[in-house]
Protein backbone atom coordinates (compact mmCIF):
# COMPACT_ATOMS: atom_id res chain seq x y z
CA UNK A 1 0.00 0.00 0.00
CA UNK A 2 1.99 3.57 -1.27
CA UNK A 3 0.13 5.00 1.80
CA UNK A 4 2.21 2.39 4.13
CA UNK A 5 5.19 2.77 2.56
CA UNK A 6 5.46 6.72 2.72
CA UNK A 7 4.81 6.16 6.33
CA UNK A 8 7.56 3.42 6.49
CA UNK A 9 10.08 5.72 4.52
CA UNK A 10 9.02 8.50 6.69
CA UNK A 11 9.64 6.84 9.95
CA UNK A 12 13.46 5.35 8.32
CA UNK A 13 14.60 8.64 7.41
CA UNK A 14 13.63 10.14 11.03
CA UNK A 15 16.08 7.40 13.09
CA UNK A 16 18.40 8.16 11.15
CA UNK A 17 18.36 11.28 10.98
CA UNK A 18 18.00 12.29 7.51
CA UNK A 19 15.27 13.42 5.05
CA UNK A 20 13.74 10.84 3.09
CA UNK A 21 11.86 12.99 0.87
CA UNK A 22 14.90 14.65 -0.38
CA UNK A 23 17.40 13.30 -2.75
CA UNK A 24 19.91 15.88 -3.63
CA UNK A 25 23.46 15.96 -1.58
CA UNK A 26 23.28 17.95 1.68
CA UNK A 27 24.85 21.21 2.27
CA UNK A 28 28.97 21.36 2.70
CA UNK A 29 29.55 21.57 5.94
CA UNK A 30 31.87 23.84 6.41
CA UNK A 31 31.09 28.00 6.22
CA UNK A 32 30.88 29.45 2.59
CA UNK A 33 34.07 31.98 2.63
CA UNK A 34 32.38 34.10 0.03
CA UNK A 35 29.27 36.23 0.49
CA UNK A 36 27.65 37.89 -2.32
CA UNK A 37 30.30 39.84 -4.83
CA UNK A 38 32.96 40.54 -1.80
CA UNK A 39 36.19 38.85 -1.27
CA UNK A 40 36.71 36.83 1.81
CA UNK A 41 39.83 38.63 3.56
CA UNK A 42 41.24 35.36 4.57
CA UNK A 43 41.68 34.39 1.00
CA UNK A 44 43.27 37.57 0.24
CA UNK A 45 45.97 37.82 2.79
CA UNK A 46 46.98 33.82 1.86
CA UNK A 47 46.68 34.63 -1.39
CA UNK A 48 49.49 37.91 -1.12
CA UNK A 49 51.20 35.44 1.55
CA UNK A 50 51.38 32.34 -0.62
CA UNK A 51 52.26 34.67 -3.71
CA UNK A 52 55.37 35.83 -2.59
CA UNK A 53 56.14 32.96 -0.76
CA UNK A 54 56.32 31.31 -3.96
CA UNK A 55 57.79 34.04 -5.82
CA UNK A 56 60.67 34.01 -3.16
CA UNK A 57 61.68 30.44 -3.41
CA UNK A 58 61.42 30.73 -7.22
CA UNK A 59 64.00 33.43 -7.08
CA UNK A 60 66.15 31.13 -4.30
CA UNK A 61 65.90 28.42 -6.76
CA UNK A 62 67.31 30.41 -9.60
CA UNK A 63 69.93 32.07 -7.71
CA UNK A 64 70.98 28.36 -6.33
CA UNK A 65 70.95 27.08 -9.73
CA UNK A 66 73.22 30.06 -10.86
CA UNK A 67 75.84 29.47 -8.10
CA UNK A 68 75.54 26.06 -8.90
CA UNK A 69 76.69 26.48 -12.42
CA UNK B 1 85.24 18.48 27.64
CA UNK B 2 82.85 21.41 27.86
CA UNK B 3 85.63 24.43 26.96
CA UNK B 4 84.89 28.03 26.82
CA UNK B 5 82.09 29.03 24.57
CA UNK B 6 82.48 31.29 21.83
CA UNK B 7 81.56 35.13 21.77
CA UNK B 8 79.54 34.75 19.15
CA UNK B 9 77.15 31.67 18.72
CA UNK B 10 78.64 31.28 14.90
CA UNK B 11 76.93 32.24 11.59
CA UNK B 12 74.40 29.28 11.43
CA UNK B 13 71.49 28.17 13.50
CA UNK B 14 71.98 26.38 16.27
CA UNK B 15 71.06 22.66 15.84
CA UNK B 16 68.37 22.73 18.92
CA UNK B 17 66.95 25.46 17.69
CA UNK B 18 66.55 23.61 14.32
CA UNK B 19 65.44 21.03 15.61
CA UNK B 20 62.24 22.80 17.36
CA UNK B 21 61.76 24.63 14.27
CA UNK B 22 61.24 21.46 12.33
CA UNK B 23 59.08 19.88 15.20
CA UNK B 24 56.64 23.05 15.53
CA UNK B 25 56.49 23.52 11.37
CA UNK B 26 55.06 19.09 11.56
CA UNK B 27 53.31 20.16 14.03
CA UNK B 28 51.35 22.31 12.18
CA UNK B 29 51.49 20.47 8.81
CA UNK B 30 49.77 17.69 10.40
CA UNK B 31 47.27 19.75 12.90
CA UNK B 32 45.13 20.78 10.00
CA UNK B 33 43.24 19.36 6.98
CA UNK B 34 43.36 22.73 5.51
CA UNK B 35 45.37 22.88 2.01
CA UNK B 36 45.76 26.52 2.54
CA UNK B 37 48.01 26.18 5.93
CA UNK B 38 49.55 22.94 4.91
CA UNK B 39 50.45 24.59 1.30
CA UNK B 40 51.95 27.67 2.88
CA UNK B 41 54.02 25.47 5.67
CA UNK B 42 55.28 23.73 2.45
CA UNK B 43 56.41 27.07 0.49
CA UNK B 44 57.59 28.44 3.53
CA UNK B 45 59.93 25.21 4.35
CA UNK B 46 61.16 25.06 0.71
CA UNK B 47 61.83 28.96 1.68
CA UNK B 48 64.14 28.10 4.31
CA UNK B 49 65.71 24.64 2.79
CA UNK B 50 67.19 26.56 -0.30
CA UNK B 51 68.30 29.54 1.97
CA UNK B 52 70.19 27.37 4.24
CA UNK B 53 71.30 24.42 1.83
CA UNK B 54 74.98 23.90 1.90
CA UNK B 55 76.79 24.16 -1.55
CA UNK B 56 77.46 20.50 -3.60
CA UNK B 57 74.13 19.40 -1.55
CA UNK B 58 71.45 18.61 -4.23
CA UNK B 59 67.61 19.58 -3.37
CA UNK B 60 66.21 17.37 -6.85
CA UNK B 61 66.63 13.62 -5.49
CA UNK B 62 63.80 15.21 -2.26
CA UNK B 63 61.51 16.63 -4.89
CA UNK B 64 61.45 13.70 -7.20
CA UNK B 65 60.69 11.68 -3.56
CA UNK B 66 58.26 14.18 -2.35
CA UNK B 67 56.08 14.14 -5.98
CA UNK B 68 56.15 10.34 -5.90
CA UNK B 69 54.74 10.08 -1.91
CA UNK B 70 52.04 12.79 -2.92
CA UNK B 71 50.86 11.81 -6.11
CA UNK B 72 50.49 8.29 -4.77
CA UNK B 73 48.62 9.34 -1.66
CA UNK B 74 46.18 11.31 -3.75
CA UNK B 75 46.30 8.36 -6.06
CA UNK B 76 45.27 5.88 -3.57
CA UNK B 77 42.66 7.95 -1.74
CA UNK B 78 41.32 8.52 -5.58
CA UNK B 79 40.84 5.06 -6.43
CA UNK B 80 39.95 3.56 -2.77
CA UNK B 81 37.78 6.62 -1.37
CA UNK B 82 34.24 6.32 -3.23
CA UNK B 83 32.67 9.03 -1.68
CA UNK B 84 31.76 12.08 -2.54
CA UNK B 85 28.77 14.02 -5.18
CA UNK B 86 30.84 14.27 -8.35
CA UNK B 87 31.65 11.47 -9.87
CA UNK B 88 33.94 12.09 -12.87
CA UNK B 89 34.29 7.86 -13.76
CA UNK B 90 32.90 5.22 -12.67
CA UNK B 91 34.64 1.96 -12.80
CA UNK B 92 33.09 -1.59 -13.04
CA UNK B 93 31.96 -2.59 -9.24
CA UNK B 94 33.08 -6.27 -9.19
CA UNK B 95 36.26 -4.77 -9.53
CA UNK B 96 37.92 -5.12 -5.60
CA UNK B 97 39.17 -2.10 -3.83
CA UNK B 98 39.23 0.04 -6.79
CA UNK B 99 35.28 -0.55 -8.37
CA UNK B 100 33.06 2.37 -8.04
CA UNK B 101 32.51 5.72 -8.47
CA UNK B 102 36.42 7.99 -9.06
CA UNK B 103 35.21 11.13 -7.33
CA UNK B 104 36.55 14.96 -7.00
CA UNK B 105 36.01 15.33 -3.64
CA UNK B 106 38.09 12.00 -3.26
CA UNK B 107 40.64 13.33 -5.57
CA UNK B 108 41.16 16.54 -3.99
CA UNK B 109 41.57 15.25 -0.45
CA UNK B 110 44.14 13.08 -1.28
CA UNK B 111 45.43 15.88 -2.91
CA UNK B 112 45.30 17.53 0.77
CA UNK B 113 47.03 14.37 2.27
CA UNK B 114 49.72 14.42 -0.61
CA UNK B 115 50.46 18.00 0.75
CA UNK B 116 50.61 17.41 4.21
CA UNK B 117 53.00 14.35 3.61
CA UNK B 118 55.31 16.69 1.29
CA UNK B 119 54.42 20.07 4.06
CA UNK B 120 56.13 16.91 6.58
CA UNK B 121 59.00 16.00 4.73
CA UNK B 122 59.77 19.51 3.68
CA UNK B 123 59.70 20.34 7.45
CA UNK B 124 62.02 18.05 8.64
CA UNK B 125 64.44 18.09 5.51
CA UNK B 126 66.88 20.54 7.14
CA UNK B 127 67.89 17.72 9.56
CA UNK B 128 69.61 15.99 6.82
CA UNK B 129 70.36 18.34 4.37
CA UNK B 130 71.72 21.31 6.69
CA UNK B 131 72.99 19.70 9.47
CA UNK B 132 75.26 16.90 9.73
CA UNK B 133 74.82 13.96 11.66
CA UNK B 134 76.73 14.90 14.43
CA UNK B 135 74.55 18.23 15.02
CA UNK B 136 71.30 16.14 15.09
CA UNK B 137 72.64 13.98 17.72
CA UNK B 138 73.93 17.56 19.75
CA UNK B 139 71.02 19.11 18.66
CA UNK B 140 68.39 16.02 21.39
CA UNK B 141 67.90 16.85 24.62
CA UNK B 142 69.90 14.97 27.32
CA UNK B 143 67.36 11.62 27.76
CA UNK B 144 66.88 11.57 23.77
CA UNK B 145 70.38 11.47 22.76
CA UNK B 146 71.05 7.45 22.51
CA UNK B 147 67.70 7.65 19.99
CA UNK B 148 69.66 10.72 18.10
CA UNK B 149 72.18 8.71 17.91
CA UNK B 150 70.69 5.63 16.26
CA UNK B 151 68.50 8.17 14.11
CA UNK B 152 72.06 9.66 13.06
CA UNK B 153 73.67 6.69 11.87
CA UNK B 154 70.74 5.33 10.77
CA UNK B 155 70.70 8.41 8.26
CA UNK B 156 74.63 7.75 7.33
CA UNK B 157 73.61 4.06 6.30
CA UNK B 158 71.10 5.25 3.87
CA UNK B 159 73.56 7.04 1.92
CA UNK B 160 76.54 4.50 2.88
CA UNK B 161 74.13 1.74 1.10
CA UNK B 162 73.19 4.22 -1.70
CA UNK B 163 76.73 4.44 -2.10
CA UNK B 164 77.86 0.56 -1.73
CA UNK B 165 74.97 -0.67 -4.17
CA UNK B 166 76.44 1.85 -7.14
CA UNK B 167 80.42 0.68 -6.31
CA UNK B 168 78.95 -3.26 -6.50
CA UNK B 169 76.80 -2.67 -9.51
CA UNK B 170 79.49 -0.87 -11.40
CA UNK B 171 82.33 -4.08 -10.43
CA UNK B 172 79.79 -6.52 -10.92
CA UNK B 173 79.13 -5.05 -15.07
CA UNK B 174 83.12 -4.27 -15.33
CA UNK B 175 82.90 -8.38 -15.06
CA UNK B 176 80.59 -8.60 -17.82
CA UNK B 177 76.84 -9.49 -15.58
CA UNK B 178 73.97 -7.73 -16.53
CA UNK B 179 70.55 -7.47 -15.81
CA UNK B 180 68.38 -10.02 -16.55
CA UNK B 181 65.03 -9.96 -14.80
CA UNK B 182 64.50 -10.01 -11.04
CA UNK B 183 66.59 -12.79 -10.15
CA UNK B 184 69.74 -12.10 -11.76
CA UNK B 185 70.11 -8.90 -8.62
CA UNK B 186 70.77 -11.44 -6.55
CA UNK B 187 74.43 -11.01 -7.35
CA UNK B 188 74.26 -7.56 -6.54
CA UNK B 189 71.98 -7.13 -3.82
CA UNK B 190 74.03 -10.35 -1.82
CA UNK B 191 77.43 -8.30 -1.61
CA UNK B 192 75.54 -5.18 -0.70
CA UNK B 193 74.07 -6.35 1.81
CA UNK B 194 77.05 -8.14 3.16
CA UNK B 195 78.97 -5.18 3.12
CA UNK B 196 76.23 -3.29 4.77
CA UNK B 197 76.67 -5.87 7.79
CA UNK B 198 80.31 -5.17 7.55
CA UNK B 199 80.30 -1.98 7.85
CA UNK B 200 77.38 -2.01 11.08
CA UNK B 201 80.18 -3.87 12.61
CA UNK B 202 83.02 -1.87 11.88
CA UNK B 203 80.70 1.17 13.17
CA UNK B 204 79.54 -0.75 16.55
CA UNK B 205 83.59 -1.17 17.05
CA UNK B 206 84.37 2.14 16.51
CA UNK B 207 81.55 3.23 18.58
CA UNK B 208 82.67 1.08 21.51
CA UNK B 209 86.49 1.95 21.12
CA UNK B 210 85.41 5.83 21.81
CA UNK B 211 83.78 5.24 24.75
CA UNK B 212 79.71 5.30 23.46
CA UNK B 213 77.57 4.28 25.99
CA UNK B 214 80.20 4.79 28.86
CA UNK B 215 78.62 8.52 29.88
CA UNK B 216 77.08 11.71 28.63
CA UNK B 217 78.62 12.45 24.83
CA UNK B 218 80.67 15.86 25.77
CA UNK B 219 81.60 18.33 23.39
CA UNK B 220 84.52 20.59 22.90
CA UNK B 221 82.68 23.71 22.23
CA UNK B 222 79.90 25.06 23.93
CA UNK B 223 77.03 26.35 21.72
CA UNK B 224 75.25 29.52 22.59
CA UNK B 225 71.87 30.71 21.22
CA UNK B 226 72.18 33.74 19.31
CA UNK B 227 69.17 36.70 19.15
CA UNK B 228 68.51 34.96 15.61
CA UNK B 229 68.42 31.37 16.99
CA UNK B 230 65.69 32.79 20.12
CA UNK B 231 63.38 34.83 17.05
CA UNK B 232 63.28 31.25 15.11
CA UNK B 233 62.07 29.04 18.05
CA UNK B 234 60.21 31.60 19.48
CA UNK B 235 58.28 32.27 16.09
CA UNK B 236 58.44 28.74 15.20
CA UNK B 237 56.57 27.52 18.76
CA UNK B 238 54.40 30.46 18.20
CA UNK B 239 53.31 29.42 15.43
CA UNK B 240 52.06 25.83 16.13
CA UNK B 241 51.02 27.11 19.30
CA UNK B 242 48.62 29.58 17.64
CA UNK B 243 46.95 26.35 15.80
CA UNK B 244 46.69 24.58 18.71
CA UNK B 245 45.32 26.78 20.82
CA UNK B 246 42.68 28.10 18.01
CA UNK B 247 41.85 24.30 17.50
CA UNK B 248 41.42 24.19 21.25
CA UNK B 249 39.37 26.81 21.11
CA UNK B 250 36.98 25.62 18.61
CA UNK B 251 38.28 27.58 15.98
CA UNK B 252 37.95 25.89 12.25
CA UNK B 253 41.08 24.95 11.23
CA UNK B 254 40.22 21.38 9.13
CA UNK B 255 38.66 21.54 5.87
CA UNK B 256 36.65 18.21 4.88
CA UNK B 257 35.54 18.17 0.67
CA UNK B 258 32.59 15.79 1.64
CA UNK B 259 30.35 15.36 0.44
CA UNK B 260 30.42 18.50 -2.21
CA UNK B 261 33.55 20.47 -2.67
CA UNK B 262 33.74 23.89 -1.20
CA UNK B 263 36.20 26.89 -0.47
CA UNK B 264 38.79 26.01 2.71
CA UNK B 265 37.81 28.50 5.34
CA UNK B 266 40.77 31.18 6.02
CA UNK B 267 41.72 32.53 9.04
CA UNK B 268 44.32 35.18 8.30
CA UNK B 269 45.86 35.41 12.25
CA UNK B 270 46.68 31.25 11.07
CA UNK B 271 47.90 32.60 7.89
CA UNK B 272 50.46 34.76 9.74
CA UNK B 273 51.04 31.82 12.17
CA UNK B 274 52.58 29.76 8.51
CA UNK B 275 54.36 32.89 7.46
CA UNK B 276 56.03 32.93 10.96
CA UNK B 277 57.88 29.53 10.30
CA UNK B 278 59.36 31.50 7.11
CA UNK B 279 61.71 33.51 9.49
CA UNK B 280 64.62 31.42 9.26
CA UNK B 281 64.84 32.33 5.73
CA UNK B 282 64.64 36.00 6.27
CA UNK B 283 68.60 36.05 7.18
CA UNK B 284 71.13 34.56 4.89
CA UNK B 285 74.24 32.79 6.39
CA UNK B 286 77.44 33.86 5.81
CA UNK B 287 79.20 32.34 2.20
CA UNK B 288 81.75 32.20 4.11
CA UNK B 289 80.65 30.00 6.60
CA UNK B 290 81.39 26.09 6.85
CA UNK B 291 78.73 23.54 5.45
CA UNK B 292 76.71 23.54 8.74
CA UNK B 293 78.73 23.32 11.60
CA UNK B 294 82.33 23.86 12.30
CA UNK B 295 82.64 19.97 11.33
CA UNK B 296 83.02 16.45 13.47
CA UNK B 297 86.13 17.70 15.15
CA UNK B 298 83.81 20.11 17.50
CA UNK B 299 82.34 16.77 18.94
CA UNK B 300 84.08 14.14 20.39
CA UNK B 301 81.93 11.62 22.72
Amino acid sequence: VPADEASLVAIAGATTGGSPASSTAPAAPGPSPSHGSGVDPGLLIAAVVGGGLGGLALLRLAAARRRAT
Amino acid sequence: VTGKPPPEAGPGIAPRAWLIWSLAAVTVALSTDNPVYRGLVALAAVNVLLTWLPRGRRVRPLALALLFAAGLAALINLIAGHSGADVMVRLPGDWPLIGGPLTVESLAYGGVLGLGLAAALLAVAPLSLVLEPHDVVDAMPGPLERTGIAVATSMNLVSGFGRTFTEVSDAQRMRGWRPRGLRSWNEVLVPVVLTAIEDSVRLAEAMEARGFGAGRRTSYAAASWSRRDLLVVGAAVGAAGLFIGLRLAGVPVDWYPYPTLYLPPINPVLVLGCLALAVPSLSMPDPARPPASAGPDGANG
